[in-house]
Formats: structure tokens, C-alpha cells, sequence
């Protein structure tokens, strides 16, 4: 289990708000919007990726995290991104075994970077 | 542009397809930038497929891994169903060979995920103006092909109207030789038994119905009339100019008595004055009145060439007109020449085609020498007309010569060409040549060969032009050997537009008769008797491009200018004005 402390300590590193900012054009109306959707559309992507390790549906998998990582992006949250991927090839493997070990790893990253969103960004970086 | 046909709006229609909302929002946000219609959003492939057949899209930004249909087979699918809009794939490093894959079946562009909205602005910008591209170049073509079609359209047309004016041209010629059958059958078929005399005749038509006339009779027993005339012109009207005359020639007074040559000629003037309305028809004749126990010959002759008298001792004398031709004034007078013809003294009368036809063409003075030579009667007329006929190629005027001599012999009428002596018409051929020059503020144009409709508009524009920079145009035709309707129109507005200062010169006879047979009196009235030597640097007319509805125009102008002249211009060239006038009219609708 992770500890509320370690969220908070990894909470700034998990994202780039540079990458955000250049990605959206610096619209921060845009980009609070895309803040604000992240929560839910990751619980979606994991669940998704949970239920396709349970049916053993390798495609439905890779598309899942496919996806999860190309929304982590958006916020240069690259180690979730490197998580995400991880799982997006295990999805084209034969056996989900090793993915359901990777997926609370999975969790975990998410989580810590929905807390680094909810902390907001640092001072000065709003237009 | 939100449709693949012409009732497309000026701006665009966007699809996004994503299964991630929040590439989309990136996607959407970009394309807000570019003023769009709509930008319409759906979350896979399938959901794609259905906007794409209810909606006119212009630029489909799509992933490529999606549930349900993933990017590459909804490409395939509107590669077949919906091949208008431009596609730009977003991918990321993992699927790159899927988005090469993308570019493979047509995609324009791709972009890398996640997208920055700037990135997607100018991609998609560059997918608008190539479709603003294409759409032009396909306006573009298919412009060139209306123009083509229309262009084909016009040329069948002007195509049309040139047979039309051939087969009118068919049609003139057939009436001219029947007409020429008619005039024939007016000459006089066998000569008259008179002892001691002989009379020679030889009449031979130019190369179309001509205006000669003669006749010889006996009005008494006493008496031998021997009649010339020749008519003004040429052609349809010239001849019927010579029925005229035949209808209205009388040698005996009511009493029955011979009248004398001059109250002939006096009588015959003033029925045709009262006749001919028409300005410039006129006709030259000389009549000779011979006592045959007598010898005494009376002569009067009416504008016509002298007659030419000889004696065996070597004596000659020309016998010139004694009055004005007939039809001009109403109450001429006609004075008489009186004459008496021994044993061999010959007379000859006959008209100014022996004159007048070529470079070799005798004069009096070899006419006269032949007379008196010792050449045999029977051979001195054919021999006459071979030197009258010598170098000359084309047109030439009628030729008609009476030849009479006191002494026993055969008399004889030759009014039919010998084998190979007859003229042919030829249809001329020659290509025509327009040159242009200068000299000392006075402008020249001249034309040889053939010229027809396919030049008149850049002679008329020649001609305009150098009237703006000349005080003076003349154009010289000395080598002209046809003209077209189209161009005798187009020459008629070129010297009645400025009868001050444009003339022609150097006519050949059959140019003449063309203008003529036209009414184109105005023209006639414009021609040099004095010729301008033409400047030594003569310059072929530019070939410049004359587009076909400019081409009709002139067509159509020349023709109402004949049609304007006279009542027969106007119905010969009735059909051929209202076919270019509706052709016209529909270019100009169209």
C-alpha cells in the first residue's frame, strides 16, 4: 500500500507543466478542462485494463493502457506514461499473469499523479 | 466547404475521431482557430463512419488504435464510400508504423500524440489549402472545357456558314450559265447572203456571262445595218442589258422606211434612258448603215471605240464616236460619218476587250496594219484575237469584232471557241498575301491571291490602325484574284467609313466585276486614276489571334454592309445574316 506521504512526495516530479503548457498553447481554460477530466477518464482506463487481465482480452488491454498513457502525456507525466506502456506490450503477449502484477504499480502512478493535479500548478505558471 | 459539389459553404466542416476526450478537446481546441463550420466529435471508427455519410466533411483528424474500428480500416472504408475529405492520422512513436501505413492509403498528414494545438492548426491549414488547390485547378478544367466545347461549337458553325456561302456562290454561278445561254441564243446564227460583200464576225464571252452584243441585218433590200454594243459591266446585269438593248433596237421607222444611224442611236438612247434607273449602266454602240449597190456608208456611234477603216492602197482612218453612250443623257444627238467602201476596202468594228486585255493587247495602229496586210480575210479576225487574248491568265473582258469587206466571198459568223481556246473559271487558289507599309504619312495595304473571311478581321484592324497614324490609306488589289463576300463587305466599310482619304487602285477586271455584281458603286467610285507607287517596304500583316466571337461579328458586319447596298444583296445574303445574327445572339446569351 502507499502511504499518503509518498503520494505527496513524488506528488510535483509526477508532472511536466511545461509540456502541459505547450501541448494546449498556453489556453489555461484548456487546460484546466483537460485537469478536471483526467480523474475519471483514468478510473475508466484502469478499470478497463482490469477487466480485460480478468477475461485474458490482450487487445482490449492495449488499447486500455494505450490510452491511459496518451492522456499522461498530455501532463508529461512520464512515469506513468513508462507504466502505461508497459502494460500496452504486455497486452500484445500471450499471458496477462505478468500485467495483473504491473497493475498496481499502475494504480499507484495514477494516483500520485491525480493528487499532483488536485496540488495544482505552481505559482507563477498561470497566465 | 462543407460539401463535395458546388453548393459547398466558404468554410470548413471537421471531423475529430478519438476514443480519448481529451485528445479530442487538444484537436477541437486547434481547429476552433480556423473559423470552421462545424467541428463534430465521435469516440471510434463505427461512430466515424455514420458522420461521414450524413455529413459533407472536409478534414478528418483520427487515431489510429481505437475500440470497435481502428483508424486504418475507417480509412479504407472512406477511401471507397467517402473519398473527398483530407485525413491527418495522429500517432504516437509505438503505432509510427501504423500512421506510415495511414500516409500509404492517402492520408495527408499525421501528427504526433499527444497533439500540441498548435501543430494540428497548421497541418490542418495546409489540408484546407490543398483542397482549396485542387478545387481550383478542377474549376480550371473544367473551364478550358467549356471554352473547348464552345470553341468546337463555333468553328462547326463558321464551317456551316462557309458552305452556305459556297453553295450560294454554286447557285450564282448556275444562273450566270444559263444566262450566258440566254445571251447566246440573242447573236445572230447564220450570216446573210449579200453579193458582193462579206462580213466576218467573231464574239467570243469572257469568262463569265458577258454585256458584248451585235447583230447584222437587212432592213431593206437596199440597205446592210451592222450593230455593236457592249455593256456596262459584266455579268447577270450586263446581260440583261444587251436583251435590253436588242428589245428596244429598231432599223425601220413606222412607215417602214431605213432610218439612218443617227435617229437609231437617238431613239435607242432615249428608250433606254428611260429604262435604266440604275447609276452607272450604260451602254457603248456604234451602227453602220451600208448601201450595198453604193458602197456608202453611214456611221454613227454612241461612246463606243472608233471603227477602223482601210483601203488596198494603204490608206486608213479611225471613225470615232459621234455622241455620248446610251442610257446617260435623255435627249443625246448623234452625229453621222459618212464613208464609201471600193473594191477590198475594209471596215471593222468591235469592242474594248480587243483593247484593253493584256500587256500584248493591239493598238489601233496594229489593228489598222492588220487591215491592211495581206493576211486572207477569214484568217484576220482569229489572228486578232489571239493577240488580244495573248499573256492574259486570268479574267478577261468579252471580245466581239465585225469585220466587213466589199468583194465576193464566203461570210461567216464565229461565235464558238475552238477546242482549248475556251476560258475555263478556275476557282482561284492562290494563298492570299496582305502586306502593309508607310511612306511619307501615307499609308498603302495590298492584297494578293485569294482573300477571304479568315483574314478580313485583321485587314480591317490593319486598316484602322493605320488611319489613326496616316492621313491617307490606298490599297492596292493589282494582284488580287478573289475576294470573299465577308471581304468585299469588310473593304466596302473600310472606304465608306472614310471616303476622304481611302482609295483603291489597280483593280484587276474581274475584282471589278465582283464589286459590280455587289453594287458596291461607293467602292468603285473611291478607285485611283492615277496608281501610287506602293512604298519599297511592304510588311506582311502580324497573324495576329482573332477569337471566334470576333470573327463571327465581322462575318455578320460585312454581310449587313452588302445587304445594305441593294434589294438583291439583300435577299442573296437574307439566310446567311440571320444565321450569324442567332449565333451571335446565343454566344452572347451564353
Amino acid at each position: 500500500m502507499t502511504t499518503e506521504n509518498e503520494l505527496h512526495s513524488d506528488a510535483v516530479s509526477s508532472i511536466d507543466w511545461e509540456v502541459a503548457r505547450t501541448l494546449t498553447g498556453g489556453d489555461d481554460a484548456l487546460l484546466d478542462e483537460l485537469i478536471a477530466l483526467f480523474p475519471a477518464e483514468s478510473a475508466k482506463h484502469l478499470e478497463a485494463i482490469r477487466i480485460a487481465i480478468e477475461q485474458g482480452d490482450g487487445p482490449s488491454l492495449t488499447r486500455a493502457a494505450h490510452t491511459l498513457k496518451s492522456s499522461a502525456k498530455i501532463f508529461g507525466a512520464t512515469t506513468l506514461a513508462a507504466c502505461a506502456l508497459e502494460m500496452e506490450t504486455l497486452g500484445q503477449s500471450t499471458s496477462t499473469r505478468e500485467a495483473e502484477a504491473r497493475l498496481a504499480d499502475l494504480r499507484t502512478q495514477t494516483s500520485r499523479m491525480i493528487a499532483a493535479l488536485h496540488r495544482g500548478r505552481p505559482e507563477g505558471d498561470r497566465q | 466547404m462543407t460539401n463535395n459539389n458546388d453548393t459547398r459553404s466558404a468554410r470548413p466542416t471537421f471531423l475529430v475521431v478519438d476514443d480519448d476526450p481529451m485528445v479530442r478537446k487538444l484537436v477541437s481546441r486547434g481547429l476552433a482557430d480556423l473559423d470552421p463550420e462545424e467541428v463534430l466529435e465521435v469516440e471510434d471508427g463505427l461512430a466515424a463512419q455514420q458522420v461521414l455519410l450524413e455529413k459533407n466533411v472536409d478534414v478528418v483528424v483520427t487515431d489510429v488504435l481505437m475500440p470497435n474500428m481502428d483508424g486504418r480500416e475507417l480509412m479504407k472504408w472512406a477511401q471507397e464510400h467517402r473519398p473527398e475529405p483530407l485525413w491527418i492520422v495522429l500517432s504516437g512513436l509505438e503505432t509510427f508504423d501504423a500512421a506510415v501505413d495511414a500516409l500509404h492509403l492517402g492520408a495527408f498528414d499525421y501528427l504526433a500524440k499527444p497533439p500540441e494545438v498548435q501543430r494540428v492548426r497548421v497541418a490542418v491549414r495546409n489540408a484546407l489549402d490543398q483542397i482549396e488547390l485542387v478545387r481550383e485547378r478542377k474549376r480550371l478544367y473544367e473551364q478550358i472545357e467549356r471554352s473547348n466545347a464552345q470553341l468546337a461549337e463555333k468553328v462547326s458553325q463558321l464551317v456551316k456558314l462557309c458552305r452556305m456561302l459556297e453553295e450560294q456562290a454554286e447557285i450564282i454561278q448556275a444562273d450566270l450559265n444559263r444566262a450566258e445561254i440566254i445571251q447566246h441564243a440573242l447573236l445572230p446564227q447564220q450570216p446573210p447572203d449579200i453579193d458582193g460583200w462579206c462580213v466576218e464576225t467573231l464574239y467570243r464571252s469572257g469568262s463569265s456571262v458577258g454585256g458584248d452584243f451585235y447583230d447584222v441585218v437587212l432592213p431593206d433590200n437596199h440597205h446592210v445595218g451592222l450593230v455593236i454594243a457592249d455593256s456596262a459591266g459584266h455579268g447577270v446585269a450586263a446581260a440583261m442589258l444587251s436583251v435590253l438593248f436588242k428589245l428596244r433596237l429598231k432599223f425601220l421607222d413606222n412607215d417602214g422606211n431605213v432610218l439612218m444611224p443617227n435617229r437609231v442611236l437617238k431613239s435607242l438612247n432615249r428608250r433606254l434612258h428611260e429604262t435604266m434607273s440604275a447609276p452607272g449602266t450604260f451602254i457603248t454602240a456604234a451602227y453602220v448603215l451600208l448601201n450595198r449597190r453604193t458602197g456608202d456608208v453611214r456611221i454613227a456611234s454612241a461612246g463606243h471605240p472608233p471603227c477602223i477603216w482601210t483601203s488596198p492602197a494603204g490608206e486608213s482612218r479611225l471613225l470615232e464616236r459621234t455622241g455620248p453612250a446610251l442610257g446617260l443623257v435623255a435627249d443625246a444627238r448623234y452625229e453621222e460619218i459618212s464613208v464609201h467602201l471600193d473594191i477590198g476596202d475594209r471596215l471593222l468594228m468591235f469592242t474594248d476587250g480587243v483593247l484593253e486585255g493584256g500587256p500584248k493587247s493591239p493598238t489601233h495602229d496594229d489593228l489598222a496594219n492588220a487591215l491592211l496586210s495581206t493576211t486572207d480575210r477569214s484568217d484576220l479576225l482569229g489572228k486578232l484575237y489571239q493577240a488580244a487574248t495573248q499573256d492574259i491568265g486570268g479574267d478577261r473582258d468579252d471580245i466581239t469584232m465585225i469585220l466587213i469587206e466589199r468583194g465576193e466571198g464566203v461570210s461567216r459568223f464565229d461565235d464558238t471557241p475552238q477546242p482549248g481556246e475556251r476560258q475555263q473559271v478556275q476557282p482561284s487558289t492562290a494563298p492570299v498575301r496582305l502586306l502593309e507599309g508607310v511612306e511619307s504619312k501615307h499609308a498603302f495595304l495590298s492584297i494578293a491571291g485569294t482573300a477571304t473571311w479568315i483574314r478580313s478581321q485583321a485587314f480591317f484592324d490593319a486598316a484602322n490602325k493605320l488611319l489613326e497614324r496616316c492621313g491617307n490609306l490606298t490599297i492596292d488589289l493589282g494582284a488580287c484574284e478573289y475576294l470573299d463576300s465577308t471581304f468585299l463587305g469588310t473593304l466596302n466599310e473600310i472606304v465608306m467609313s472614310r471616303p476622304d482619304v481611302v482609295h483603291l487602285q489597280r483593280l484587276p477586271r474581274k475584282i471589278r466585276a465582283l464589286f459590280e455584281e455587289l453594287s458596291m458603286d461607293g467602292v468603285l467610285s473611291h478607285t485611283n486614276f492615277v496608281n501610287d507607287p506602293l512604298p519599297q517596304e511592304m510588311e506582311p500583316l502580324q497573324r495576329a489571334e482573332v477569337d471566334v466571337a470576333r470573327q463571327g461579328a465581322r462575318m455578320l458586319s460585312a454581310h449587313e454592309t452588302l445587304s445594305s447596298l441593294s434589294e438583291e444583296n439583300r435577299e442573296l445574303f437574307l439566310d446567311v445574316v440571320e444565321s450569324l445574327r442567332s449565333d451571335l445572339d446565343q454566344s452572347g446569351k451564353g
